[in-house]
């Protein structure tokens, strides 16, 4: 058990190495001199140089990718924006927390309103219940994200008066955008959920604890639920991207100061750095949210750690040692 | 009923004309069509026939746990110590379930679940029918599981980690966990390797014994019946076409389904040219006709056999044929001294 946490957290190393690579050798091929772009255009040539000089854009390749990654681990620098002249870590904490509470709070409603439903849906197959869910699944499916926050907007705020259009402040800006941003990850948890749990309700395991006299709510919970959940973590994990990718866009309807607005402000300015440091910052996030779910899932289904290390190497290893004393005899038998 | 060890025997269970329907798309299945019979206790009841003879409906009707829809419960009465289950509330019927009847399934492979832990499991069932503290339950599952021949530090490993022979051990350590007066074990051998399923009668067995436990052992397999049981009953088309003791079913047999079920068995000490498996298929429970269920396939059918259904004749003390040729079995006096004995 410990041997998969461990090495899955060091994976989570490789992967945010792997990003830095990518992003670093991405960045090296665009155009441009960032010691020029630093300074702005009344700079001369000797300034740019010498400012590329003390930057050390003239040192070679791997040597600038190490000094990135140092500067990174030990001093948590990331550079210096273009536009702002501000170092890159310092913006992005101040963005961090929006983007977090956006995707976490999404993704926190899309769970708590798409998995019970689903649940609900399965337990009455082909009841009205069941079809009335099932149909809205497949209209949250079908809503686009940007038109359905404009609408929203032009409703709630403009006409209603009810939320506020954008920016921040209060709890009530962060009604509109939660709740469009988790629309999509809702509707394939009711999904995956209800057709996950459509398949355990049949399993004999079910029909062993009602024998049991177990209670009907307590057989579908803690028999069916918790088999179910497999796909479901899985299905939560793969939106988990899908909500990072969305709130580049919902930050920019409802102007939320959050690390996708800053990237697609920074992409646009070609804020090289910036683009760099937010890429890090949401792969680090990604990894992290990864990690979480598969730990999860070691504790949901202790099959897959069997299949890791259990079973299988318990005999393999007694094998070995069977062989090796088998051979030992017959060494003996042969010397002596 | 003058039989030499029922005599004295009290009914623990009695099944009477139990009628159960599924309502499908495609039609109405009669899969049982008034079953009557009874269990005494400490016997060991053989519930014989084909898949799809209704067996397992049987077994879920007593346990309540027919699936509602598409099953239904026409009519009829299932006695438990001589009170009526049919009609019971579902919470009623709780209290029963796994504490006065355990069952065992036919696959082992997948009616544990796979994310609990083998102890836990056994735990449940104990902690939901006895008022104890889940650390007694657990100490009390762990014996269990001794009892069933398997390590009690096995508590904590999962079904993955287990053999089949030794998972139905599992699921027969929950099934009487709680000392049931009925086990109901349903086809529990069909699924495993042969050298397992004499170890897992074995243990049934002696489980019994030890309890007192009655026991209704379903099965398609003579083999299991003869080694494990004290009365059969030969269910065919959702009717019970003959029952009686063990002698009565393996020398007397009348009913000409009995008797093609032993021509299909292959013997050590005959030699036969050709096995005899009856001809024809199960009869559609979707379609089954107003006479006697089996005339398709009967080598003694004839134009009497289709008027309406045949009777019960008791043949001989506890020996019943559902067959219009049945005859007494007057000209067997060693089974008349025995009966009366
Ligand atoms: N869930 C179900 N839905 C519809 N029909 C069923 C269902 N279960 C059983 N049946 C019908 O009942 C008949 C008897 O089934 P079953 O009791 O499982 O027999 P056995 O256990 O002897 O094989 C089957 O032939 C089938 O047509
Ligand atoms: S009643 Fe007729 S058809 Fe039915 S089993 Fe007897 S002989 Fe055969
Ligand atoms: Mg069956």
């Amino acid at each position: 058990m410990w041997r998969y946490i461990i090495k899955r957290i060091l994976l989570v190393f490789v992967v945010i190495l792997g990003v830095l690579i990518i992003i670093f050798i991405l960045s090296e091929i665009t155009p441009g001199n960032p010691a020029a772009r630093l300074l702005g255009t009344e700079a001369s040539m000797e300034e740019i140089e010498a400012k590329a000089e003390s930057m050390g854009l003239n040192d070679p390749v791997i040597v600038q990718f190490g000094r990135y990654v140092f500067n990174f681990v030990t001093k948590l620098d990331l550079g210096q924006s273009y536009t702002t002249r501000q170092p890159v870590w310092g913006e992005l904490m101040t963005r961090y927390p929006y983007t977090l509470t956006l995707g976490l709070l999404a993704t926190a409603l899309a769970i708590l309103i798409g998995v019970p439903l689903g649940v609900l849906g399965a337990i009455k197959q082909y009841s009205v219940r069941d079809t009335v869910i099932v149909f809205l699944a497949l209209v949250l499916m079908s809503i686009p994200n940007f038109w359905f926050g404009i609408l929203c907007i032009n409703t709630f705020s403009v006409k209603l008066k009810w939320l506020p259009p954008a920016g921040t402040g209060t709890w009530y800006h962060w009604i509109m955008p939660v709740v469009i941003l988790s629309l999509g990850g809702m509707a394939s948890l009711i999904r995956v959920t209800r057709s996950s749990m459509l398949d355990t309700i049949r399993m004999d395991y079910m029909r062993t604890a009602r024998a049991k006299g177990q209670k009907e709510s307590v057989v579908i919970i803690r028999h069916g639920f918790r088999n179910a959940l497999i796909p479901v973590v899985n299905a939560i994990s793969a939106q988990m991207s899908v909500v990072i990718g969305g709130t580049v866009m919902i930050e920019s309807v409802f102007a939320l100061p959050g690390i996708g607005k800053y990237m697609t402000d920074a992409v646009t300015a070609l804020n090289w750095p910036a683009v760099r440091g937010g890429v890090i910052c949401l792969a680090i996030a990604f990894s992290i949210l990864n990690l979480i779910v598969d730990l999860i899932y070691v504790a949901i289904d202790p099959r897959l750690i069997s299949r890791y290390n259990g079973v299988r190497g318990r005999e393999i290893r007694k094998l070995k040692k069977e062989m090796a004393q088998a051979r030992a005899a017959h060494a003996k038998e042969v010397n002596g | 009923m003058v039989e030499k060890n029922i005599q004295n025997n009290e009914t623990v269970l009695e099944v009477d004309d139990l009628v159960v329907h599924y309502n499908t798309e495609e039609g109405v299945a009669e899969a049982v069509n008034g079953m009557s019979f009874t269990l005494h206790k400490g016997e060991t009841l053989g519930l014989v026939g084909e898949t799809g003879a209704g067996k397992t409906s049987v077994a879920l009707a007593i346990m309540g746990l027919l699936p509602v829809p598409p099953s239904q419960i026409i009519r009829g009465s299932i006695k438990l110590n001589g009170e009526e289950l049919v009609g019971k509330k579902n919470k009623e019927m709780r209290s029963i379930r796994g504490d006065k009847i355990g069952m065992i399934f036919q696959d082992p492979m997948t009616s544990l679940n796979p994310v609990m832990s083998v102890g836990d499991q056994i735990a449940e069932v104990i902690r939901l029918h006895e008022n104890i503290s889940k650390g007694e339950a657990s100490v009390k599952a762990g014996k269990m599981l001794e009892k069933v021949g398997i390590a009690a530090d096995r508590y904590k490993e999962y079904p993955h980690q287990f053999s089949g022979g030794m998972k139905q051990r599992v699921v027969i350590a929950i099934a009487l966990a709680c000392n049931p007066n009925i086990l109901i074990a349903d086809e529990p051998t069909t699924a495993l390797d042969v050298t397992i399923q004499a170890q897992v009668l074995e243990l049934i067995n002696d489980l019994k014994k030890d309890y007192g436990t009655s026991v209704i052992l379903i099965t398609h397999d003579l083999g299991v019946v003869a080694e494990t049981c004290d009365r059969c009953a030969v269910v065919y088309a959702g009717e019970i076409v003959e029952s009686g003791s063990l002698e009565d079913i393996f020398l007397h047999a009348q009913h000409p389904y009995t008797k093609g079920l032993f021509g299909s068995i292959p013997r050590l000490d005959v030699i036969v040219e050709r096995l005899h498996p009856i001809k024809g298929l199960m009869s559609d429970p979707m379609t089954l006709p107003e006479y006697c269920s089996f005339y398709d396939r009967c080598d003694h059918a004839c134009e009497e056999c289709k008027q309406g259904e045949p009777a019960c004749m008791e043949v001989s003390p506890g020996h019943i044929v559902r067959c219009r040729l049945a005859h007494p079995e007057a000209m067997k006096p060693e089974s008349w001294e025995k009966g009366q004995a």
